[in-house]
């Protein structure tokens, strides 16, 4: 892949859009990008990561071989974050992109990622909405997902620390190499060996041969019970024979008795015209038996009711008697009560008589005459004492023996319906006796009628016909249970026969079967082997490049990698170097790298960010000359001002330089910078800390951070 | 010689050596270099297209 336009916009310290044309005319490969710190360098290397990974994770921190992964930068919000900070806190909506050209194998790249706030004022990244397109060649445009996994077909995340190389990355390589655990760079360089494909096929297979194994082990266990099946169905066939057999011979034997059922009822219909005499004397019987019942219990009726007649007979005679002393009683009570007044009248005119005031008891007005008042008193006293004398001497029979009379009859006097009901008894038995001889007179009419041998045959036949209904019933029952026995028996027959079905062993499982487990073997003998075939391999590259970087042939003869990819030099004497320096260490680890960066078969930009921290000048030269040998892959370095000169690197790597850049903010320019001007004719006004270019007219802000990509004339 | 050529070299040696053919060697690990950095979890249909591979080897496609 090679890296043809890189657009930045809004990013770090780049306010509004840069772009990076990296296409030239040569065959050089070496790109330069000159900046004093905080211009936006790593910036630059930051923006391609974010473009093809959608993230920029912070250095991973080793410590004593133990790797720790970095965090991952934020877009917006806080702490050092990805977007230009006055994108993020003027602009609406908040937005920042990165466009990314290249041409591959596969024909022209575009990958385009944007991050847009999805609300106003965006403050975290859960705000932000980021979009990612990729187009290769002339196919469709990718997005999302599809994108990212289009990317990682040309460019493995896992082998990003290949590429992406800056000076802290150095010097913790460096270290790592040199440590007994090399944990920390252990899932990179197994990457770049291709290892997560052994592993991860080897885990894949072992899944895969236990699903097979699982679904043969299914089919075994399915053509086994078919096996079984098959010899129930045997069993199961003799059950339903034998049902059906049961069931045809209580079939037959249902029929047998339907016959003889209907020869008796033939036997019945010759014997036709006795039937209605038959039947009506049967019902005659019934009536005279259901009759003589009913007289049984109107003699009992009437014998009950007999038990008063007596009563009702003496009555008849009595009850004048009866009714003759209940008057005489009521006269008596009517003379006592007379007697009972006079008795009192007396005894009161004899008190009047005694008292006699002159004052008339009755008007209270005093009496003309007392001794004729007097007088009359005792005539009225004479008057009733003679009615007494009268009332007392007409008595011939006391009220008490009146009293003891009347009881007495009382005794006699019947209930008031008794002889109703004694007529009524009487006649209804009477009426029930004619009615019974009625009945018998008839049954002997009828009687006479048929003779006692047809009656006696149609009573066999009848008890025949009723016997042999009985039998039906039974045997339709019996039938009905055989029948449902057989159809229970076949609909069982049924399921094992579906059991038993057309199950084979499942040939195709076990050839795959086979092939897995062969294959498992293959990764796993690839795996013993590899990695040392590997280990050599990457030693013998390392040491082609450090003997091309540190160019001393006579001193150092390469690099020793040993199984665990710990590194030293070897020295042309055969031994290895002891303290080494910093800048051989450097130099070891830089060959390391691109020993296992080429191993990788990855055609792809190497950024290096401050790449000669921690090199002398001659290392640093050597560096350069090395990466910059025109081997067809771009390498890209970022500079600050102390690492490498611009005008002394430029001079040096003539031809080998393809492009290079400057990275300033718009202060620290006092001559103008638009290339097509450079004009030193420029007017300061301190009081705005403004500069005006006065040939082309370009202005600019000296205290403005926003900084400027500027293309060197090489 | 890259890794990758050197990897697919060796496995398809030891592949020949269980007696299996070069060609299905070769798709097999191909296919397993192609998909090496998905993650255990996301694997299944890589397993499902290998198996498909294994068994149009089989039908002798």
């Amino acid at each position: 892949m090679r890296l043809t336009h890189l657009i930045i916009s809004n990013l770090g310290p780049y306010r509004g859009r840069q772009t990076i044309d990296l296409q030239t005319d040569t065959s050089a490969t070496g790109y330069a990008f000159f900046a004093d710190n905080g211009r936006g360098k790593t910036t630059i290397y930051n923006a391609m990561r974010w473009c093809l990974f959608g993230e920029v994770r912070e250095r991973a921190k080793t410590v004593g071989g133990k790797k720790t992964e970095g965090s991952i930068r934020p877009m917006v919000g806080e702490g050092k974050i990805l977007m230009n900070a006055t994108a993020y806190e003027k602009d609406d909506p908040q937005e920042m992109a990165v466009i990314l050209f290249a041409e591959g194998k596969r024909g022209k790249i575009m990958i385009s990622r944007t991050a847009k706030s999805s609300k106003k004022l965006a403050r975290s990244d859960d705000d932000i909405t980021v979009t990612l397109d990729v187009q290769i060649g002339t196919e469709k445009i990718l997005s999302g997902s599809k994108a990212q996994e289009a990317i990682e077909s040309f460019f493995p995340r896992e082998l990003e620390r290949f590429f992406f190389i800056d000076g802290e990355a150095l010097e913790e390589y460096t270290e790592m190499m040199q440590e007994s655990s090399l944990e920390g760079l252990q899932d990179e360089v197994n990457a770049v060996l291709g290892i997560p494909a052994l592993l991860r096929g080897s885990e894949d297979l072992t899944k895969m041969r236990q699903s097979v194994k699982s679904k043969i082990d299914k089919t075994s266990k399915a053509v086994k019970s078919s096996t079984k099946a098959r010899d129930e169905v045997i069993i199961q066939k003799k059950k339903l024979q034998t049902a059906i057999n049961s069931s045809d011979v209580k079939e037959k034997q249902l029929l047998t008795v339907q016959k003889k059922l209907e020869h008796t009822l033939e036997q019945m219909n010759s014997h036709q015209e006795l039937a209605p005499l038959i039947e009506e004397l049967k019902s005659l019987e019934t009536m005279i038996k259901l009759k003589q019942a009913n007289l049984k219990e109107a003699a009992k009726e009437k014998v009950g009711e007999s038990k008063v007649a007596w009563k009702v007979l003496l009555w008849n005679r009595a009850s004048k008697l009866h009714e003759k002393h209940s008057k005489e009683y009521d006269l008596a009570m009517e003379r006592e009560r007379t007697i009972r007044a006079t008795k009192e009248d007396i005894e009161r005119t004899e008190n009047n008589l005694k008292e006699v005031s002159g004052i008339c008891d009755k008007c209270h007005q005093p009496l003309p005459d007392i001794e004729a008042y007097k007088n009359k008193l005792k005539e009225e006293l004479e008057n009733r004492k003679e009615i007494l004398s009268r009332l007392k001497s007409g008595t011939e029979i006391s009220t008490k023996d009146l009293i003891i009379k009347l009881g007495d009859f009382e005794k006699l006097k019947p209930q008031s319906d008794a002889n109703e009901r004694i007529i009524r008894s009487e006649g209804k038995w009477k009426r029930l006796l004619n009615d019974l001889e009625t009945l018998r007179e008839s049954h002997k009419i009828i009687n006479a009628k048929v003779s006692e041998e047809a009656k006696s045959n149609v009573a066999e036949l009848a008890e025949s016909k009723g016997r042999q209904e009985a039998i039906i019933s039974k045997r339709v029952q019996e039938l009905r249970v055989l029948r449902e026995q057989a159809r229970v028996e076949e609909l069982e027959l049924t399921r094992l026969e579906r059991l038993s079905g057309t199950v084979s062993e499942d040939k195709e499982g076990y050839e795959v079967n086979a092939i897995i487990s062969k294959l498992i073997v293959a990764i796993e003998d690839t795996i013993s082997t590899y990695r040392e075939k590997a280990r050599i391999e990457v030693e013998k590259i390392a040491t082609e490049v450090f003997v091309k970087l540190i160019n001393a042939p006579d001193v150092y003869s390469g690099i020793k990698v040993d199984k665990d990819f710990k590194t030293q030099i070897r020295t042309s004497s055969g031994g290895l170097l002891r303290n080494p320096s910093t800048g051989q260490v450097s130099m070891m680890t830089i060959s390391v790298i691109d020993a296992l960066r080429k191993v990788s078969g990855i055609n792809a930009p190497v950024f290096l960010d401050t790449p000669g921290r921690s090199l002398d000048e001659k290392h640093k030269q050597e560096l350069l000359r090395y990466f910059w040998m025109n081997e067809g892959h771009q390498f890209l370095i970022f500079a600050h001002s102390g690492e490498f000169g611009l005008e002394e690197t430029v001079k040096e790597f003539k031809g080998k330089l393809a492009k290079a850049w400057t990275i300033t903010h718009p202060g620290d320019h006092d001559t103008c910078f638009i290339a097509t001007c450079k004009s030193k004719d420029v007017t300061h006004d301190p009081y705005d800390k403004k500069y005006t270019c006065n040939t082309c007219g370009n202005e600019w802000d000296k205290r403005s951070k926003n900084s400027m990509i500027l293309e060197v004339e090489l | 010689m890259s890794e990758a050529e050197l990897l697919v070299n060796e496995f398809i040696m030891h592949g020949k050596k269980q007696g299996l053919d070069e060609k299905l060697l070769q798709k097999v690990i191909q296919h397993l270099l192609d998909n090496q950095f998905y993650p255990a979890g996301e694997r299944e249909q890589i397993r499902i297209q290998l198996q498909k591979l294994i068994k149009n080897h089989l039908k002798g496609d």
